[in-house]
């Protein structure tokens, strides 16, 4: 998917992704592009399970599909979650796809 | 990708530890003293059931871990002249203690639960196509230190999504060796035995044991050192790809987890599946149906007439072979269920029932249990494993049982005839009607749960779903045959009970045959002299009946039903129905062989024509002169029949799936309070409209 990381440079210009900040919810992003979980609200019990999988501080995740439930692609697996879970998650969108070293 | 690799362990900074101790440590009793017990850890999805029974073939044995609901299987098989004892532990993200089967496999991997000994060693396995997520259950794992071997699994799909693992690498990193292995084919799998062997045999060469460092919980986020570690290994050891790509499971995905295709397309699975169940399992069932027939008239013609014959023909076979019918039904579907699962649709089905399940309260995964229902509520009950959460699992078994099950069907297949002989489309209407009114008051019910004794809002939803596969029919087939097992066996027994329980009630006290009986019998006895034996049968069938009334008006379940009566009068039932009802509790469809008694029928006329029984029962008439099943009794009659819990196997089965028997005495309560208040305001309804 190479197109993602031109699209990202295009949609979001350096200032309005700073503006962002590090602080975008989870389900904010766009369909198909990459982020980095930069926090985790640990405020539900049901949030340890989501962070075992694999969406904990530090990950690339991807988003493929909004709603609640949303579907996220994280080290390679799909995982069905629900928004209002997902909203504890806090992400930067970065370059790059998923697969790629970006 | 390299397959036989030699590490030199002694390179890292690993104590080398002996291989497995044999006998066991001091303090720890086995069943059996040089038996070597082995646990199988991995990630779900990762093909460890697949991998379980490729090791152990068709011993498994499946039960509870005790005091729990997490279901145990353990195999056997035989490496270095030693019984291994494997034990496949629930599918876990993480050791972490998050969920039940997480604390569970913990306390058993650490030797903390006096029923299970601690493993002597591990079988760990790793799913390729994903396997920096399975390195951070592989840390926690290791850091355990007791013997491992890793079998990487699904090597095949890492190959061909260009995945390359360097298994030397991996070796080094894990500090165990590492097994690459098919699971499905079978691949590797002599090799992985070969490395359980040198890690059971003394004489082998010592195995290494966990090398990663000691993760420190204290940063801000436990995941993220192990996860770091992970993604560190997965960088060192994975050329290529990380992960697979999964273009065509993107693919099929926009459709089947799209907001209203994925629910049309879910629906359209479950009526194919559902259709498949009742057009399949007729076959089986009227075969064990007959056979219960055949064996019931083979018995009864070599024992004499008398309490024992009717006890083991009428009791034991009967009852028994009445529940036993619907195993075909639970087999079809619990194999159909297996399929999808491996597949891997069924986590899209729970994805997409979550957000239409949510509106009443109860997770994407109630769903399975809920299909199963339309079949049997036991296999339904045991189903409700899937649902994680505690609340969640005990509204979904509260509400099961007023899903229309097949037991129902006969009932309302009497019922529709009785309101509506010969017209097949007001029938079908009467029988969509029943369904609905199941689905409805279950799905009322559950909100009014969880917004009053289990109050919360249901799990929020976290669900893998992973690449779709091919299924695999073995597992599915094992899968099957471990539901058949404990149908029968957890039925059976109460069955068996229930049946000599009913048949006793039904038989005793005895009493005499009535008068005209007497004289039917007298008159077919002269007959028979003078040679008309055609019409001295039909008179001795005649004096049969009335006998059979008589005794069952008379009996404990007679008397009973007269007792109730009162209470049953204002649904617009009589003390016959009243019997029918409590020989119901067996099985539901029993009320029709009881009232084809009750009325007079005679039961072999019945099967023989069940249109006898209608017309018989239509012609019913009370001591006054009004017909018993009038529009309004039938409805009263129907509907309560919908809604009351009357099954003893279903209540035994929750009792054992809530491990107290609170929670089957309050369902048994609640359905009956229901079933009375509804029956009681539709008969009222439907006698003052018909009659004015």
């Amino acid at each position: 998917m190479p197109m993602d990381h031109l699209e990202i440079s295009r949609d979001q210009p350096t200032g309005r992704s700073e503006d962002l900040g590090d602080r975008v919810p989870l389900g904010q992003i766009e369909i198909g592009h990459c982020a980095r979980v930069t926090e985790v609200e640990a405020s539900e019990a049901d949030i340890e399970q989501l962070m075992a999988m694999g969406v904990c501080v530090g990950r690339r995740i991807m988003l493929m599909q909004t709603g609640d439930p949303m579907i996220l692609k994280v080290l390679g697996t799909r995982i069905g979650v629900s928004a209002r879970l997902a909203n504890n998650v806090k992400v930067q969108p970065c370059m790059g796809d998923m697969f790629g070293e970006g | 990708m390299t397959c036989s690799a030699k590490v030199d362990h002694r390179e890292r900074e690993v104590r080398p530890i002996p291989t497995i101790q044999i006998p066991l440590p001091p303090g720890q009793s086995a069943p059996d003293a040089d038996e070597v017990c082995i646990a199988l850890v991995g990630n779900p999805n990762a093909g460890k059931t697949t991998l379980f029974n490729a090791l152990t073939g068709l011993r498994a044995k499946t039960a509870n871990f005790p005091g729990t609901t997490i279901e145990r299987r353990i195999g056997h098989t035989r490496l270095a002249e030693h019984r291994v004892r494997l034990l496949d532990l629930p599918g876990l993200y993480s050791l972490a203690s998050i969920t039940p089967e997480e604390r569970l496999a913990r306390e058993i991997l650490l030797g903390q639960r006096s029923e299970q000994p601690q493993p002597h060693g591990i079988v760990l396995l790793l799913d390729a196509t994903t396997l920096e997520r399975n390195l951070y259950l592989a840390s926690q794992v290791l850091e355990l230190g007791l013997p491992t071997v890793a079998a990487l699994n699904m090597v095949d799909l890492a190959e061909r999504s260009a995945i390359e693992i360097d298994l030397e690498k991996l070796e080094a990193e894990l500090g165990c060796p590492v097994v690459p292995v098919v699971a499905r084919s079978g691949r590797g799998l002599d090799t992985l035995r070969q490395h359980l062997e040198r890690m059971i045999d003394p004489s082998g060469s010592p195995l290494g044991r966990a090398s990663t460092d000691p993760f420190c919980d204290c940063s801000g986020c436990p995941y993220k050192a192990r996860y770091d570690w992970a993604e560190e290994v997965g960088s060192r050891c994975i050329n290529g790809r990380t992960t697979a790509h999964g273009v065509k499971t993107d693919r099929i995905d926009a459709v089947l987890t799209h907001r209203w295709v994925g629910v049309a397309a879910f629906l359209s699975v479950m009526f194919a599946v559902f259709a498949l169940i009742f057009w399949v399992a007729q076959y089986p069932m009227d075969w064990i149906d007959a056979g219960f027939s055949y064996v019931g008239s083979v018995v009864g013609r070599w024992l004499p007439a008398g309490d024992f014959r009717s006890l083991l023909v009428d009791g034991v076979i009967g009852g028994v072979g009445g529940v036993l019918v619907f195993l075909p039904q639970i087999c079809i579907l619990f194999f159909f269920l297996a399929l999808l699962e491996d597949t891997g649709y069924l986590a899209r089905a729970a994805f997409v029932m979550d957000r239409l399940m949510r509106r009443v309260g109860l997770p994407g995964k109630a769903f399975v249990p809920i299909l199963s229902a339309h079949a049997c509520a036991i296999p339904a009950i045991m189903s409700a494993r899937v649902i994680e959460d505690r609340r969640d699992r005990l509204v979904t078994i509260l509400v099961l049982p007023l899903f229309s099950c097949s037991a129902r069907i006969p009932v309302y297949t009497m019922i529709t005839a009785l309101l509506f002989p010969y017209r097949p489309v007001l029938a079908g209407l009467v029988f969509t009607g029943a369904y609905t009114l199941g689905i409805v008051a279950a799905l009322v019910m559950a909100l009014v749960f969880k917004g009053s004794i289990l109050p919360g809002e249901s799990r929020p939803l976290v669900l893998e779903l992973p690449s779709y596969k091919l299924p695999n029919l073995r597992t599915a087939l094992l899968a099957t045959l471990d539901r058949a097992k404990i149908f029968i066996k957890r039925a059976g027994t109460i069955i068996l009970t229930v049946s000599i329980l009913l048949w006793v009630l039904a038989s005793f006290p005895r009493s005499e045959p009535p008068a005209a009986a007497l004289t039917l019998q007298a008159e077919a006895q002269a007959l028979a002299a003078s040679g008309q034996t055609e019409k001295a049968e039909q008179l001795t069938d005649e004096a049969g009946q009335l006998a059979a009334q008589n005794r069952l008006a008379n009996s404990l379940a007679g008397r009973a039903g007269r007792a109730i009566e009162p209470v049953l009068r204002p649904l617009g039932f009589d003390w016959q129905i009243g019997i029918g009802i409590l020989s119901s509790f067996a099985a539901r469809e029993v009320i029709v062989s009881t009232l084809a008694v009750v009325y007079g029928v005679g039961e072999s006329a019945v099967e023989e024509d069940p249109n006898s029984l209608y017309d018989s029962l239509r012609a019913a008439v009370r001591t006054d002169g009004t017909p018993v099943f009038t529009t309004a009794t039938s409805v009263s009659l129907l509907i309560f029949y919908v809604l009351a819990m009357q099954c003893l196997s279903t209540q035994a089965v929750t009792r054992r799936e809530t491990n107290s028997w609170r929670w089957p005495a309050f369902q048994l309560l609640y359905m009956t309070v229901l079933a009375y208040s509804v029956t009681l305001l539709v008969y009222q309804l439907v006698r003052v409209w018909t009659s004015g």
